[in-house]
């Protein structure tokens, strides 16, 4: 069995304009969350979309559970669950309507995972679509996505509109639904906390291509920031390979990213001064490698 | 589940998740009715005819509606709940789910034609409650009658005057249901194959709304111009009804064949 629920190999892809995605380049392993983080306009939406077959690269090759999304059927697409940006589920429809036509189409549908999630999340089933708040609508979404069990669980912005606590129930099932270890959860979302919560691996979109695409664990590790201090004459202006440097009196205080537990130790003895070495958030890793791009 | 399954589960849920399409047969319907069951005795085509636009321009708001509802996303002037509410059952939705495209297309393009053969059969029903109906022709020109005489079955003059006659036409009102019928069916496939051409294009929304302003204007330009196409029109269906029906069926099935190979490919960004 191939390891990886999603392959995206080198796509581009326009929509007239400037190429949104330009070689995006990532692999989403079985059993992992990957969590999808970019600026807003940085592609993340396009590239869902083509997961989920609703478009086409212009070049370059998408396999999801090994089949190209644009060309499945019925029976593949009852393996991947999706939930858009802007999820546009029947308005004037019942609940318990959209369920029911939901459920009969898929033979593993799981009517107690199902009920459950509807009467935790506290979404009435004779209720409209449209009497809905948008967060409850974002959670039927969520929950239709996810009754069917899919192997591929592709979300865009799901936890847009919902408050904490459905924020926390939902991302609670996410990682319910892999703990089995054959299913995958991408998705992309702006609260990097979610990201921190449950990913295991993050890619960071920018200008339609990744410049992160690692565990969290190991981008922490990597990406610090530096301060160097104690400099015998004054400071150099600049640092090679720093993502930013700020001077500050006769101190320099650098975003890089090192290559091992001892490139602090050793870029200092290069500049010839001491260095202090202060993890990054999450939150401070995307804005310093995201400040300059779309 | 099988392709007819599904099939059936698409139609129903479509169907009803949103009932106000079910509007759009009544409206429909509704203005050719009033003006061809108003009266005993007509004097030429005009009234009978006079809201046949209807039967342009509803199919056009039906295949939107039914086929691209994604065209209202982001409408200028529409709050999010509005759009929510003329979108339906949108792409992002219903092609994400356990069903094969060509179905989903299938199941649209019928619902299409049973909102829009709903409406020809209201109007065939009350056009033959009464299907007779009177028509007074000026003598001048003379033989201005004769075009109800050798296109209508059964057509005879009953009365004459010095200046007009009355041709009685024992099945003119059904006859020329039948002909609008005709030409709303063929309106239908053009509006469908119409949307499919629009619905890859980047300025669709603006296409379909310069067409929707077009076929408004239609009847202006037409009286502008003094034509009489669309009676011409009539008469040439009710000489060649065989040709008229077998034409329209080709143009529909071509009509579908079109739009199903571009359902196929057509992408929802």
């Amino acid at each position: 069995m191939n390891t990886e629920a999603i392959i995206v190999e080198n796509i581009t892809r326009g929509y007239g304009g400037p190429p949104v995605l330009q070689g995006l380049d990532f692999r989403v392993s079985r059993g992992s969350i990957y969590g999808f983080l970019g600026r807003n306009g940085s592609g993340k939406t396009t590239a869902l979309k083509t997961l989920a077959g609703l478009i086409r690269p212009e070049s370059g090759s998408v396999r999801v559970l090994g089949g190209d999304p644009w060309t499945f059927g019925a029976g593949e697409r009852q393996r991947v669950g999706y939930v858009s940006e802007k999820q546009s589920l029947p308005p004037l429809g019942r609940v318990a309507k959209l369920v029911k036509f939901c459920a009969q189409l898929y033979p593993a549908w799981d009517h107690e995972l199902c009920d459950g999630l509807l009467n935790r999340f506290q979404i009435p089933l004779k209720s409209r679509v449209a009497k809905l708040s948008l967060g409850q609508q974002r959670l039927l979404a969520f929950v239709l996505a996810l009754a069917p069990r899919p192997d591929v669980l592709l979300l865009d912005e799901p936890a847009a509109n919902l408050d904490v606590v459905a924020r926390r129930e939902f991302l609670d099932q996410i990682l319910e639904l892999i703990r089995d270890g054959k299913k995958s959860v991408l998705f992309s979302t702006h609260i990097l906390s979610d990201v921190e919560r449950v990913a295991d691996r993050v890619g960071i979109l920018s200008d339609g291509k990744l410049v992160v695409d690692e565990s969290l664990d190991d981008l922490k590790e990597s990406v610090r920031q530096l301060r160097f201090f104690g400099f015998q004459g004054p400071p150099p202006a600049e640092i090679p390979g720093a993502l930013r440097v700020r001077r500050d009196k006769n101190e320099l205080m650098a975003v890089l990213r090192l290559n091992g537990p001892d490139a602090p130790a050793q870029i200092a003895a290069r500049l010839g001064c001491q260095v202090e070495d202060n993890p990054l958030s999450l939150e401070d890793l995307f804005i310093e490698l995201t400040r300059n791009s779309r | 589940m099988k392709p007819l399954q599904q099939f059936f589960a698409l139609l129903r849920f479509q169907a009803f998740a949103s009932p106000g399409i079910w509007i759009f047969p009544v409206a429909f319907s509704f203005g050719p009715c009033i003006s061809l069951m108003s009266g005993d005795t007509w004097w030429g085509l005009s009234l009978p005819l006079s809201s046949s636009t209807m039967l342009f321009m509803i199919p056009m708001m039906i295949a939107a509606f039914v086929f691209i509802p994604e065209l209202w996303t982001g409408m200028t002037g529409a709050n999010q709940q509005a759009q929510q509410n003329l979108q339906g059952c949108s792409a992002d939705f219903l092609l994400t789910r356990a069903v094969d495209r060509p179905v989903v297309f299938r199941a649209r393009a019928t619902l299409y034609w049973i909102l829009i053969l709903l409406s020809a059969v209201i109007l065939l029903a009350l056009a033959s409650r009464k299907p007779s109906v009177s028509m007074e022709v000026p003598l001048k020109p003379p033989g201005a009658g004769m075009v109800y005489l050798e296109t209508l079955p059964g057509a005879f003059v009953a009365k004459a005057t010095e200046s007009t006659e009355t041709i009685f036409l024992p099945a003119g009102r059904l006859a020329i249901a039948g002909t609008l019928v005709l030409l709303s069916i063929a309106c239908s496939a053009f509006w469908q194959g119409f949307v499919f051409a629009i619905s890859g294009l980047k300025f669709k929304r603006w296409i379909f709304f310069a067409a929707v302003i077009g076929v408004s204007c239609s009847p202006f330009v037409l009286l502008a111009g003094g034509n009489h196409f669309l009676e011409n029109l009539v008469f040439l269906i009710l000489k060649h009804p065989v040709a008229a029906v077998g034409l329209t069926g080709i143009f529909v099935a071509a009509a579908w064949a079109f739009s199903a190979a571009r359902a196929k490919r057509i992408e929802y960004p």
